[in-house]
């Protein structure tokens, strides 16, 4: 076990390691010169001679080779410095700081309210003997996983805020008033079911659904039923703890996708999170800035994998002791 | 939970309950095939449907509700015809899909076959490169890649295609290795049969279904990714009518009233996705659906 | 309590079971003393395991099953030892989870206890079920079946699976803890129920057509079925020898193999040393995990030995182009232990067999099938229907040489007897050579000349079936003891 957890802290790693690496070229693919643009911003907007510019560029060791300049980059990174904003000069950490944690209360939200849904519903799917409910569980579904995410919240934004103003149709709080716990559960609603509910919320009630159902008549549930064990104890312990090691075993994947499309909810939304800000440096051209977003989110997927996986082997001992691939 | 814990096993219907509802019925594949034949062809002959142009600007007609005369779907802010843009929306937006998935499938096959005949050591290469892959969030990584190089089609393409390929290649390398391990396989070898001959008549034939499945579903996931990223104005570049970009413009109008201009290009794009994935659930069998 | 006390007793009276569309135990009346063995014995279909499941609770049914004269209480008074021991245990939960549970649930028993029963060491509690081996895992759902000391143990064909050693050993168990329990011991095995079982009930399309004690029903059947089982399970006619011979030899020198399965490396093979003239019939006897299956598929020149050579017809099979080794493969009929895996799921049994030669109908009936059952694909047939389906397509090959893997493993004893009747004749008929593997001395007795048995990947005896009783090697003796019947008087 320990060996395996060590070999997947490795891997992250690495994973961590390429992704910084995109990133830095990305950054550096940009276009644009940063020694032009650092001069521009001094003088006031006046084009600098290619003589200060050629002379900065050495200064800010541009013309190193890029293996120099990416451990210089990193470096930085790892101090909590990953420059500043083309946009609006402000330093992109404080930039980070504003937005991330908006972000992370929205994803949160919609990662719980995603996954205990698939659940239930999948739980549902799987022991339900009504045809009928099946039937429209799997109707519901197939339709979700046509719709976009963003599809999904204009959907939403359009018949609980624009048509019947049940809900605020965007941001944190209402305009000029300040935040308040009340008011923010209230925004928070509707862009936390949009990211909870799109495409990809069927995947996971299904591997819930055939995972619970392939369990339901093994052996092993038969075997705790004719012990006279208690009804819960047969669905919790012999029914749901191996039936839900595939749902369990996508939570990191999920995790992932469900943050992919935090983009389009927070444009949609005007969510003041990290996903808007993205957008808008892209539209931009603040490569800073986006660069930086694109790490952050790597860095939290990353992290998500990682506490799947630990999520998994607490469940499955087939996971701990490496036996999984033979099974 | 309200299962009886001693409840008795009762009759089992034959063939499996997830035969039938994994399989859409007849009836829903016929439709799903005739409504991609029907928005096939609206995209290639679009000229045919419509003399107007899409991305000509009217000021004597704009915001024009549907079913005004001469703008079956009406116009937008500024005077657009929402019947030519939806038209050759199509064309680009199938366009892409289509392209981005055809490009998906064929290097997904690639690497996943490769791996699966390829030594431990490439094979353990390829399937780390897709997980590592598969746990970057890579929408994000596309939405990086295309405000550094300016929203472009091929961009679009190659950028779906690249972040995309590994569930393909998992699956095939996942169904070659499994299925040579079966029991079949080797009675196979043991009969005398050519490696050649095990691959065709036994590894390949069970291995296409699944794959021809997911590579159904690639089509609708690289449509959906499109309209994501030409939402986003990233993708398809905003002055060529994508359903993607007809949404981005369509967004303002949702809250003032004219929903049908989001309605339209976003129902366009979830009955074609449906679509696909009904063609795509009737080729896989009785599997597990979707893989993405 | 006694175990002669007559008034404690499982008793069972009127039992009816349905399966949609029709009735599969036909008013069953059945009584069981505590602390005796009953052997409810039957071929493939006759309605054993329903009955067990219905006394068990496990299945809706007509009629009454009560224990010491009140209706059975579900869960408590009947524990359920099933036949695929390792599925029936929760691979998520240990061994000690699921004594615990068991015992919280009724409230009295104690784990240790139960493990130490079935000669289990108590730390195995903390053991996952798929740490054990076969025996060890049928052992602890034995003790987790008992551990909440049920009146009644229903022991579902148990040791099917089991090498004849392991089977001794768990049984053994079984009936050292039948003292204070009435024991229900499902089989089709009637010399497990001969040497196990203090009254025997022979079953028949749902109903007992024979119950008595085991001394009697042996000696004096009075149904015709029981007296088919009988002779089939004492069926020692020596294998007839071919009037001409047209088999191929196959020589083995210092054959080595290795079984790489996640880091861990096991000898299966060990030094192997065998000549096998045409027209032998040799059967390779040994328990689980001695290396039998192994040196069948080097013999079939399918697995590429680590050392030594295999020669067909006096040619190393290694050492010959692919397209001759192929060529060896066609001419080598190999029958798979359960064979139903061995078909594409896809092909029907006519592809299954076109695949291996050409079909005609005959193929079919001479291994005794229906040709109409042609178009029909494996997952609709039954093991024995497999076998023969195994055996037709080997026989188009038109081989020289026939391997088969466990060919009556999983089988009931009248089928097990069909399938070597059908090996007998076939090498009567042809002058094949056969090699079967096998863990049934009893089988290996029927349809080989010579016995070789495997001990560690070595071949530690060879010697002619005749002279099996006389052997001396431990291996051999050990085996030979385990399926011994002890015709002792109750």
């Amino acid at each position: 076990m320990a060996l395996r957890l060590l070999s997947r802290l490795a891997t992250a790693a690495l994973v961590a390691v390429a992704l910084s690496a995109v990133c830095f070229g990305l950054l550096d693919a940009a276009p644009g010169d940063p020694a032009a643009s650092v001069l521009e911003a001094r003088s006031g907007g006046r084009p600098a001679t290619p003589a200060a510019i050629a002379e900065l560029r050495a200064e800010m060791g541009l013309n190193d080779a890029p293996p120099v300049r990416y451990r210089r980059w990193a470096s930085h990174a790892l101090r909590g410095d990953l420059g500043t904003s083309s946009m609006s000069g402000r330093p992109v950490t404080a930039t980070l700081g504003d937005t991330v944690p908006w972000t992370l209360l929205l994803t949160a939200a919609a990662m719980l309210l995603s996954f205990t849904a698939a659940l239930a519903v999948g739980l549902v799917a799987a022991l339900a003997r009504r045809a009928w409910l099946r039937r429209g569980i799997d109707l519901v579904l197939f339709v979700m996983g046509g719709m976009p995410g963003f599809v999904a919240a204009l959907l939403l934004l359009y018949v609980f805020a624009a048509a019947t103003h049940l809900m605020p149709s965007g941001g944190v709080s209402r305009p000029g008033e300040p935040v308040t716990a009340y008011g923010l559960l209230a925004h928070l609603v509707l862009p936390a079911c949009a990211l909870a509910f799109g495409h990809h919320f069927g995947i996971y009630v299904r591997l819930v659904e055939n995972g619970v159902r392939r369990v339901k008549d093994a052996p092993h549930v038969e075997n705790a039923r004719v012990r006279g064990l208690p009804g819960r104890t047969v669905v919790t312990r012999h029914l749901m703890r191996p039936g839900l090691v595939p749902f369990t075993a996508r939570l990191g994947a999920g995790a992932g996708t469900l943050i992919a499309g935090v983009y389009a909810t927070e444009v949609i939304f005007s969510w003041p999170g990290m996903g808007r800000e993205a957008v808008a440096a892209a539209r931009a051209q603040d490569y800073p800035v986006l660069t930086a977003i694109v790490l952050s989110t790597g860095l939290v997927v990353i992290a998500a994998n990682l506490v799947a996986e630990l999520i998994v082997a607490a469940l499955d001992p087939r996971v701990r002791t490496g036996l999984a691939d033979a099974l | 939970m309200r299962s009886d814990p001693l409840r008795a096993k009762g009759p089992r219907r034959p063939g499996g309950l997830l035969a039938v509802r994994l399989r859409p019925r007849r009836p829903a594949l016929v439709t799903a095939v005739a409504v991609l034949a029907v928005l096939g062809t609206l995209a290639v002959l679009a000229p045919l449907f419509t003399s107007l142009d899409p991305v000509a600007t009217d000021t004597s007609a704009t915001s024009l509700p549907p079913g005004s005369a001469g703008h079956p779907l009406g116009t937008d802010l500024l005077g657009r015809d929402l019947w030519a843009r939806m038209l050759y929306g199509a064309r680009t937006s199938l366009l892409v899909g289509l392209t981005a998935a055809a490009i998906t499938v064929v290097l997904g096959m690639l690497a996943g076959g490769l791996a699966a005949v390829a030594p431990r050591w490439l094979d353990g290469l390829i399937a780390r490169t897709a997980d590592v892959l598969l746990a970057l969030p890579l929408l994000v990584i596309v939405l990086a890649l295309a405000a550094v190089a300016g929203p472009s089609l091929g961009l679009v393409v190659v950028a779906i295609a690249v972040t995309s390929w590994m569930p393909v290649a998992l699956i095939v390398r996942a169904e070659l290795r499994s299925r040579r391990e079966r029991r079949h396989v080797r009675a196979a070898y043991a009969l005398g049969l050519s490696r050649w001959q095990v691959m065709w008549r036994h590894l390949l034939p069970g291995a296409l279904p699944p794959v021809a499945s997911v590579a159904a579903f690639e089509v609708g996931h690289a449509i959906l990714t499109e309209s994501t990223l030409s939402f986003l104005g990233l993708g398809v570049p905003p002055n060529r009518p994508s359903w993607g970009n007809l949404l981005t413009e369509a967004q303002a109008h949702l809250l003032t009233g004219e929903w049908y201009t989001v309605a339209i290009p976003a129902a366009a794009v979830v009955v074609t996705i449906i679509a696909v994935n009904v063609v795509a659930g009737a080729v896989s069998g009785p599997s597990e659906g979707g893989t993405w | 309590m006694s175990p002669h006390d007559a008034a404690r007793a499982l008793t069972v009276e009127g039992l009816t079971v349905d399966v949609p569309g029709r009735r599969v135990v036909h008013g069953l009346d059945l009584t069981v003393p505590a602390g005796r063995i009953l052997a409810l014995v039957g071929p493939s279909g006759s309605g054993k395991t329903l009955t067990a499941r219905a006394i068990a609770g496990l299945q809706p049914h007509g009629g009454s099953v009560l224990l010491d004269g009140r209706p059975v209480r579900r869960g408590r008074d009947v524990g359920y030892a099933f036949q695929d021991a390792s599925a029936s245990l929760n691979p998520t939960v240990t061994i000690g989870r699921h004594l615990a549970e068991t015992v919280r649930a009724h409230r009295r028993g104690d784990p240790s206890a139960a493990l130490t029963r079935f000669g289990l060491d108590p730390a195995l509690a903390d053991a996952y079920p798929f740490e054990l081996s076969g025996g060890q895992a049928q052992r602890a759902a034995l003790a987790i079946a008992t551990v909440h000391e049920p009146a009644v143990l229903i022991a579902d064909e148990v040791t099917t699976a089991l090498d004849p050693i392991t089977q001794e050993t768990v049984l053994d168990l079984v009936k050292a803890d039948a003292r204070d329990r009435t024991v229900l011991l499902i089989t089709h095995d009637l010399t497990v129920a001969s040497r196990w079982a203090d009254d025997i009930a022979v079953l028949h399309a749902g109903r007992i057509v024979e119950h008595g004690p085991t001394a009697r029903v042996l000696t004096d059947p009075r149904d015709d079925l029981t007296r088919a089982l009988l002779q089939a399970a004492d069926d020692t006619r020596a294998p007839e020898r071919p009037a001409h011979i047209t088999g191929g030899a196959l020589t083995v020198r210092n054959l080595r193999r290795e079984l790489r399965a996640r880091r861990r490396r096991t000898l299966a093979l060990d030094g192997i040393d065998l000549d096998i003239a045409p027209g032998e019939a040799v059967a390779i006897v040994g328990r689980s995990g001695s290396g039998k299956s192994t040196l069948l598929g080097a013999l079939a020149a399918l697995d590429r030995p680590d050392g030594g050579t295999v020669h067909r017809d006096g040619r190393d099979v290694w050492a010959m182009p692919g397209r001759a080794r192929r060529a060896v493969r066609r001419r080598t009929g190999l029958i798979f232990q359960n064979p139903a895996a061995s078909f594409d799921p896809r092909h029907t049994v006519r592809q299954v067999i076109a695949e291996a030669g050409p079909y005609t109908p005959d193929l079919l009936r001479y291994v005794g099938l229906d040709p109409a059952m042609a178009d029909r694909r494996p997952a609709g047939l039954s093991g024995g229907e497999s076998q023969r389906v195994a055996i037709a397509r080997a026989l188009a090959q038109d081989p020289d040489v026939l391997l088969a893997d466990e060919p009556t493993s999983g089988l009931d004893v009248l089928t097990q007897r069909r399938v070597l009747d059908l090996l007998t004749g076939l090498r009567r008929d042809r002058g094949l050579t056969i090699v079967m593997v096998t863990h049934d001395l009893r089988a290996a007795r029927r349809a080989a000349d010579r016995v070789v048995v495997l001990d560690q990947g070595r071949a530690v005896d060879d010697l002619p079936t005749g002279d099996l009783d006389e052997a001396r090697h431990p291996a051999t003796r050990r085996l030979l003891a385990a399926v011994t019947p002890h015709r002792t008087p109750p």
